[in-house]
């Protein structure tokens, strides 16, 4: 069940004739007037959206509940400055963008590099064997999946990390990217292209 | 056991994979809520604007006062105000 889902359930019968941009913008008018319980149900509608993307930043649930409060704690503080214009959701997502990429930027490139101490082509090829195998539970074959990724995308800046992952990973557009990381759309796809080209040399020098 | 060439593309199938991935969901709300909570007991009443405005205010007093001193003193004693009595001298 997605978190809109959820949230339709939610709110009870009362506000069920709004539909959930409306039911964030109401909510955030009345949390900027005072009420505490609307803030609660903006993050209980977009927790598990927002905990989602903070996985591929974090990929340990310790770190990603961390993550995910810093970015309803940000929002909060920040409420004022969302025009009710736009989504809610993407203004979340692009906050959160913001905290995932100061997370990897405290921890520094060293530390994941020292933390993985497998090869690019130890993981390659454990990639290539999972690819292959079907004896995997599709949520197994995922998560691994997942780990590797995450495993050969630390090896990566962290520019080249956030654009590939949020264009791999998250499946937002160039301009759905553009927006939560601010960038112009044309950086997004130069970005991504030497993105790639860089992934594919460094695949390449440990073969 | 993958060539150079098709590395790329077993990451782009992995990548395709690890999208389908179900990563375990945070419940934050409590926490959310308490550390708000923590942040409106730490605002401070007055914005920050104030602050400086109170400071000024108090700095202009201070010197108002004791300028004011300095008169009244060199008015009681024409040697006795430090500041002024040398000014005049």
């Amino acid at each position: 069940m997605s978190s809109t889902e959820v949230a339709w359930q939610s709110v009870g019968s009362s506000v069920s004739m709004l539909e959930p941009p409306d039911l964030d913008a109401r909510d955030v008018r009345m949390s900027l007037g005072g009420d505490p319980d609307s803030f609660e149900r903006l993050v209980r509608r977009h927790q598990a959206a927002i905990g989602r993307l903070m996985w591929r930043f974090a990929r340990n649930a310790a770190d990603q509940d961390e993550l995910t409060q810093e970015v309803f704690v940000t929002a909060w503080t920040a409420l004022r400055t969302w025009r009710g214009t736009g989504s809610f959701e993407r203004w979340l997502r692009r906050i959160a963008v913001r905290v995932g990429y100061a997370y990897w930027r405290r921890r520094g490139k060293d530390a994941a590099r020292l933390e993985f101490a497998e090869t690019v082509d130890e993981l390659v090829d454990q990639g290539a064997a999972l690819v292959d195998r079907e004896r995997h539970a599709a949520d197994d074959a995922a998560r691994e999946a997942g780990e590797l990724v995450h495993r050969l995308l630390a090896r990566l800046s962290d520019r080249d990390r956030l654009v590939l992952t949020l264009l791999h990973l998250e499946g937002l557009s160039v301009a759905e990217i553009g927006e939560a990381t601010g960038w112009s759309q044309s950086l997004v796809k130069v970005q991504a292209h030497r993105a790639r080209a860089r992934l594919k040399k460094l695949m390449e020098a440990e073969s | 056991m993958s060539t150079s060439g098709d590395r790329l593309e077993v990451f782009d199938r992995l990548a395709e994979l690890a999208c389908r991935e179900n990563p375990p969901l945070p419940d934050v709300v409590a926490r959310v809520r308490q550390r708000v909570m923590v942040r409106c007991l730490r605002e401070p009443l007055l914005p920050r604007w104030a602050f400086g405005l109170t400071g000024a205010l108090g700095l202009v007093a201070c010197t108002c006062g004791w300028i004011g001193w300095q008169a009244w003193s060199l008015a009681a004693d024409p040697l006795g105000g430090w500041l002024l009595s040398t000014v005049v001298s």
